[in-house]
């Protein structure tokens, strides 16, 4: 075998294994929904004090799917995702410069609602805040 | 990079070069679009390296093209950003391979080149919003890194040496 041949297969070898590391890598990385009914609460902070807490059953994979299924969020769709302007009815005043921010139990969450995966018993905490 | 093909930047381009060029990239575009609808799999790979095969060096200046017209037909968003470089790295990985004979060998370059594509393309999405929005862009994009890898893998073997040899017949090397 010459020697360009058993390059091209130790390199061909290499290919393969870093395929399955990346099939793997995402396999086990990826965030993953569970499947069925799963029960959530969405509390609401408003400014003007109408705070509530609701408790949502729903099939969705994602935090955007529970929302729209309550009719509780109002957005745009950006390069990111959903980008929430009002919340149950009220809308951030750009203006003021409110903003709609969200955590999970209380800690903060990296990703928007579109790719925030929700299960069962997950509690998330939208507030209404102001200034940059 | 050869002297050659450092000499033949400086030497001007014949009109020959300068239409054969352009219609590399013209080609480059013309089979991205018309693939379009099968996700990650495309002949730009396989062109640009036969592009440095037969051409070396001057083969950024269909990539250029390439680059340039991708946006004007799909509007400049921030992909655009991952275009300016990636293609550009594949350009340069072939110069290095240019004496490389080995189909085999061309055709791991561009499966390589399709696996990493998704993690090049995170670089911007690094300095937008932090190693974590980075890391999940390239984490969502794994599977189609898969397809790109594959594909360029098995195009790359199949087409590289038929259109190499057809190139070389048309056009020996500068």
């Amino acid at each position: 075998m010459s020697k360009n041949k058993k390059t091209g297969i130790l390199a061909l070898i290499i290919l393969v294994l870093l395929v399955a590391g990346s099939y793997t890598a995402y396999h086990f990385l990826m965030p993953k929904a569970m499947d069925g009914n799963k029960t959530i609460t969405i509390s609401i902070d408003h400014l003007n004090g109408d705070d509530k807490t609701l408790t949502v059953k729903t099939d969705a994979d994602y935090l955007r799917g529970a929302l729209e299924q309550e009719g509780l969020v109002e957005g745009t769709d950006g390069d990111f995702g959903l980008y929430i302007t009002a919340i149950d009815g009220e809308t951030a005043d750009e203006s003021k410069q409110q903003w709609w921010g969200y955590t999970k139990s209380g800690e903060y969450v990296e990703t928007g609602v579109d790719q925030t995966a929700i299960e069962d018993g997950d509690n998330f905490e939208f507030k209404l805040n102001e200034g940059y | 990079m050869n002297s050659s093909s450092m000499r033949a930047i400086k030497s001007p381009m014949s009109i020959r070069e300068l239409v054969e060029l352009s219609l590399m990239g013209a080609l480059m575009v013309g089979t991205q679009v018309a693939m379009a609808a099968l996700p990650n799999i495309n002949l730009v790979s396989v062109l640009i390296i036969l592009t440095v095969i037969v051409y070396g060096i001057k083969a950024f200046y269909p990539v250029a093209v390439f680059v340039l017209l991708e946006g004007l037909i799909y509007g400049f968003g921030l992909w655009f950003f991952n275009y300016l470089y990636v293609w550009a790295i594949l350009t340069v990985i072939a110069l290095l391979f240019r004496k490389n004979e080995s189909r085999l060998i061309w055709a791991v370059i561009a499966g390589l080149f399709g696996l990493s594509f998704g993690a090049l393309c995170s670089i911007p999405y690094f300095f937008i919003g932090g190693p974590a929005m980075a890391f999940s862009y390239w984490v969502s994009g794994i599977p189609f890194d898969i397809t790109h890898c594959i594909s360029n893998f098995i195009l790359t073997l199949l087409l590289l040496a038929p259109l190499r040899k057809l190139f070389l017949k048309i056009r020996p090397i500068a």
